[in-house]
């Protein structure tokens, strides 16, 4: 009986561990995806998120030291952290009407900035207190927190990502998660009492959140007519009706308008009178606003469409009937899948390649506008085949940043083919070749009588102003002054770094002067100034006589930055290379914590007296690690990523086992460590997206990686020759 | 470098050009490298007030900003400098290009014209639909500028056998000095002017600015105090108050009503308004209901439906007003002129081409009935 009340016990203890790291890791992608759709959010500002949820969980650690928190009721503490989490999910939603703007409006930097503080903090540092609490429910043994926190990390991503995301919206995921949790408490919690009392409230708190997600989308989307909004696997997509016209959202951004002739026939027929006798035309996104239509009007020609979201098709099928005999027309082969991926796998040659997709606000959308993909392009082009795109710009006026961004894409197209040409406008057309390309008025008047093409407005009378030789002189004259005009790559996506630049600017604000400042930056402060200040680091701490906690602590800070930014860099050229596929992008996430947990329960296996050795062999596989992952970004293994991200898990949770044990016999401290991973990491997340990877580029990143890991090998060697 | 050259290099820098007659002289014109500075000029502005302690109030807008020394006003483009007022966009040309006036766009005033258009950094509204706001929201040493005094604006507008001279893409009304000198050079040269304008300005700069202008088009941005606050950070009643000067003062006047989806497509609004043209400045003046494309801070809102914009031309027709066109929809018959009297087509357009005129005189072909405008 007293034995079988030991185990029960011990099972308590540990599933409190674990259903910290599976609340925090569901919800943060919970709050992530809410905020992604409010903010209309790019990477920058998922790395801004990130970065404060990492310091909230550091400070929260390092605040639960200080306060007897040991004395707080585990059930008390799982409840105000749901609470507060489920509070955040609904705030994000009507957050537009703290801010004062309308439903869909690009959103003041500032703003931002306070509110991913805010949010991130209230959620993170509750969280990060519950950390060192755990340690203290568990009697110190901080290894075990750390492996099961993982563990429930992993279990988390995957069940949110690969089993609730699928079928259940962002909110419907919430109910079922706050359900699991108060099921979870009833199990960890001695006294249940307290927990049944509380039932009400979660299951309240469930209801409304599994009942009110479509009547608070309404209420965001006022003035307009929302008729209805769903997530998918990629975004949260909204339908509005503005009198007959139906606009399609993906996460806050404006996907498509049904009917949109004045885009359609732009997309479309600038291009295929390029080679109007073609037979197959390849057309990467953009077909549900009319672009198919116009394409069928050119008799021979099959197309194959390929469009990424199947829910966005299922809905403008619904809501945009027309088009449903367009997508069954004989002609036409859709494919639902990621563009990129389909350009990569396809034996088929095409005349011609449109792709009719958003501007590069994201790298997700990025890697569709750099070099590698346009070779990519090139390859499934017959010899003469035309490629196309379009960018907007201002008619009136191209700004700095905007013809930074224009000439990195247009140098990058230059790089691959022979022939590109520009219609510029409101939207540039880019027109890329091997063979010549007409842009006389007389060629495009001829086509469409030729062809008996039915348009509006793609006529003479509106070609001619846009063809106009001056338009394109002006136009080239602001590319050409950009001194060194940077190539888009898939390892150094600038480009959307310039995209940035032109967001900020919208706002008056230091956000665009900063931006403007670090374009500016150099190789000098962002790579070996770093390294510099990381060796005099080093120097400073090994000045101390005696290898003190410090030396321990180090490397944990250096592999929370390290993981955070490998992590995400692994990420980016995973998708880069194989697309944006969705769950196995999820399953890295998974890998990573599952290796996290692994390491985790080999570095707790470790005698006390040896953990030196360990920590130095681990320092040492970080550098061998990171040599290996230098190459990475330009491998074609999938089971590379995997397995160094596996990997990459595995050693970390082991050094941060292994190096805290170290500190912990001459500290009794427990939310030091953890605090400092964190903070790490929140250093690592702040710069990675943002900064390092458009401007420095991967392989750049890499390296500096591997080089402040030696030095730290090098540091460690040299601080603890002694032990050895 | 001579006169000449100095234009060449400066135009092939910045403009856009659509006149036909330079076809032939684009070979050498635009091989040179434009000049941008990011200089500001310093020439001492119009209507403000000398306060105590070197302040001073701004009198041209109805903002009345009250600045301090080296403040700048609301449109970023007029500072304060030890007491004294400065406009720092005199001759400094952020955009130019020689357009066609149907793009301002002027229906009734020369049809067919190409216009001189120019603009410098900065407004005095803050709409967050704007589709110059690279520009409009900008102050003069965020953009790129080309040195263009008046003398300078007026030749070349003369060089490229533009009659008409446009003040256009920004708000004209805060470089007002520059437009203002421009527009008498230009009227002494034969030339006429146009403004294009949120009509945003006090009683005495604009009857000045009206003894020199001949044509202008005010954006009236809605017909409710509220969208203005809201979107525009403006006020209604002083634009009103223009659009009655502007009548009263005999200059050719066309009012754009830019329809955004759900924030300023109130049927009972549109009624109103109409209402209100025709009993204080009456039918005779254009009205054009423009389709939003979506631009700036809004750019995810959904464009205006087409249906809307006819819907909107019904209501305004209805009420008498004699003139109301569908704007950004090329090809749609709201774009053409039809005789109030007889219905038939007078001017048919498509885009800002005129494809037909049955115009003599300035009266319709088919009954003789004056169709209002400047024709010639």
């Amino acid at each position: 009986m007293r034995s079988d009340h030991s185990r029960s016990l011990e099972l308590r203890k540990n599933l409190s561990p674990f259903l910290l790291g599976f609340l925090a890791t569901s919800f943060q992608i919970l709050i992530l995806r809410e905020f992604e759709v409010r903010h209309h959010s790019n990477e920058l500002v998922y790395g801004l998120v990130l970065a404060f949820w990492l310091l909230g969980g550091g400070l929260g650690s390092l605040l639960a030291e200080k306060q007897p928190v040991q004395k707080i009721k585990p059930v008390w503490f799982f409840s105000g952290s749901l609470l507060l989490s489920s509070l955040i999910l609904f705030f994000l939603r009507f957050a537009r009407f703290f801010y004062g703007v309308l439903p869909a409006e690009s959103i003041n930097p500032g703003a931002i900035f306070i509110s991913s503080f805010l949010i991130s903090l209230l959620v993170s540092l509750p969280l990060g207190a519950l950390f060192v609490a755990n340690v203290f429910w568990l009697e110190g043994r901080l290894g075990l927190v750390y492996q099961l926190e993982s563990l429930g990390a992993a279990a988390g991503g995957f069940l949110v990502y690969l089993i609730i995301l699928p079928y259940f919206s962002s909110w419907q995921a919430a109910a079922l998660l706050i359900l699991l949790t108060g099921a979870a408490l009833l199990i960890i919690v001695e006294n249940r009492k307290t927990v049944f009392h509380l039932l009400p409230v979660f299951l309240l708190l469930a209801a409304f959140f599994w009942s009110f997600d479509l009547p608070s989308e309404k209420k965001y989307w006022k003035p307009f007519e929302l008729l209805t909004a769903r997530d998918s696997l990629h975004a949260r997509i909204q339908v509005i009706r503005s009198g007959d016209q139906i606009s399609y959202y993906t996460s806050g951004f404006l996907a498509f308008n049904y009917p949109d002739l004045a885009s359609a026939e732009e997309a479309i027929h600038f291009a295929l009178l390029q080679r109007p006798a073609s037979s197959s035309l390849l057309l990467v996104g953009g077909g549900l606003n009319g672009a198919l239509s116009q394409a069928l009007q050119y008799p021979q020609l099959e197309i194959d469409y390929v469009e990424l979201d199947p829910e966005l098709v299922r809905l403008a099928l619904r809501f945009s009937g027309q088009e449903l005999e367009v997508l069954s027309h004989p002609r036409v082969k859709t494919y639902l899948q990621d563009g990129r991926r389909f350009i990569q796998s396809t034996d088929k040659k095409y005349d011609l390649v449109i792709c009719n997709l958003p501007e590069p606000t994201t790298a997700q959308v990025n890697r569709f506008y750099t070099v590698e993909f346009f070779n990519l392009v090139k390859k499934i082009l017959k010899p003469d085949g035309v490629f196309s795109f379009r960018l907007p710009s201002s008619e009136n006026y191209l700004s700095d940043e905007r013809a930074q961004l224009l000439a990195s894409i247009y140098h990058s197209l230059k790089q691959v083919f022979k022939k590109v040409e520009i219609i510029p406008g409101d939207n540039n057309i880019f027109l890329a070749s091997e063979e010549d390309l007409d842009l006389r008025l007389e060629h495009f008047e001829a086509g469409l009588s030729e062809y008996d093409l039915r348009t509006v407005y793609f006529r003479p009378e509106i070609i001619q102003s846009r063809l106009h030789p001056l338009k394109k002189v002006y136009w080239l004259n602001r590319i050409d002054s950009i001194p060194e005009p940077r190539i888009n790559s898939d390892c150094s996506p600038i480009s959307y770094f310039y995209q940035n630049m032109i967001w900020s600017r919208q706002f008056r604000g230091p956000v665009s002067q900063l931006l403007n400042f670090l374009s500016g930056l150099r190789r000098f402060w962002l790579f070996d100034l770093p390294l510099l200040l990381f060796v005099l680091l080093t120097i400073f701490i090994s000045i101390k006589k005696q290898p003190g906690t410090s030396s321990l602590l180090l490397p944990v800070t250096l592999m929370g930055f390290t993981t955070i930014v490998a992590e995400i860099g692994f990420i980016l050229s995973f998708q880069a290379r194989f697309g944006l596929v969705y769950s196995q992008i999820s399953l890295l996430f998974t890998v990573f914590m599952f290796g996290l947990f692994l390491g985790a329960a080999a570095g707790r296996r470790i005698q006390p007296d040896v953990k030196v050795k360990p920590l130095l062999s681990v320092q040492a596989g970080f550098v061998l690690f990171l040599t290996l992952a230098r190459f990475v970004p330009s491998s074609g293994w999938k089971f590379h990523f995997y397995g160094l991200l596996l990997l990459m898990g595995f050693l970390a949770g082991y050094l941060f086992v292994v190096a805290n044990a170290l500190y912990l016999e001459r500290k009794n401290r427990y939310g030091l460590g953890y605090a400092l991973d964190l903070f790490g990491s929140f250093f690592g997340a702040l710069v990675t997206t943002g900064l390092f990877i458009p401007i420095l580029g991967l392989e750049k990143l890499f390296d500096f990686l591997l080089l402040l890991n030696s030095f730290c090998l090098v540091f460690l060697l040299l601080r603890f020759r002694s032990s050895i | 470098m001579d006169r000449r050259e100095f234009l060449k290099i400066s135009l092939a820098g910045s403009g856009l050009f659509f006149c036909p007659v330079m076809s032939g002289l684009q070979d050498g014109l635009f091989s040179a490298t434009p000049v941008y500075s990011s200089t500001m000029s310093k020439v001492e502005a119009r209507y403000y007030a000398k306060l105590p302690d070197r302040e001073i109030r701004c009198d041209l807008c109805p903002r009345y900003c009250q600045l301090g020394d080296k403040e700048r006003g609301f449109c970023g483009v007029r500072e304060n400098q030890g007491g004294r007022y400065y406009t720092l966009v005199y001759g400094k040309v952020a955009s130019l290009n020689v357009d066609p006036i149907e793009k301002k766009p002027f229906f009734h005033f020369l049809p067919g014209s190409e216009t001189f258009s120019i603009a410098t950094a900065g407004c005095n509204f803050s709409c967050k639909f704007c589709q110059n706001w690279e520009i409009s929201q900008m102050r003069p040493e965020q953009v790129r500028n080309i040195n263009l005094p008046p003398q300078v604006v007026v030749a070349t507008a003369i060089e490229y056998r533009c009659p008409v001279v446009a003040y256009t893409y920004t708000e004209p009304v805060v470089f007002f000095e520059f437009m203002y000198d421009t527009c008498v050079l230009a009227r002494r040269n034969g030339l006429k002017n146009a403004v294009v304008t949120a009509g945003f300005i006090n009683p005495e700069p604009l009857e000045d600015l009206l003894k020199v202008v001949d044509a202008i088009k005010v954006d009236l941005k809605a017909f409710n105090q509220k969208f203005y606050t809201n979107y525009v950070k403006g006020e209604l009643k002083p634009v009103l108050e223009t659009i009655r000067r502007i009548v009263r003062a005999g200059a050719w006047l066309e009012i754009v009503y830019l329809v955004i989806p759900s924030l300023n497509d109130d049927p009972n609004e549109i009624k109103q308004m109409s209402r209100w043209l025709k009993q204080e400045i009456g039918p005779d003046y254009p009205i054009h209901f423009s389709r939003f494309h979506p631009m700036y801070l809004i750019k995810n809102l959904p464009p205006t439906p087409i249906s809307t914009l006819e819907k909107l031309r019904e209501i305004a027709l209805a009420e008498g007003l004699n003139y109301v066109y569908v704007g950004n929809v090329p090809g749609h018959p709201g774009e053409n002129t039809y005789c109030p009297k007889c219905g038939k087509l007078v001017i048919e357009r498509y885009g800002y081409t005129i494809k037909k005129k049955e115009l003599s005189k300035g009266q319709c072909r088919h009954c003789g009935q004056t169709i209002a405008g400047v024709w010639s």
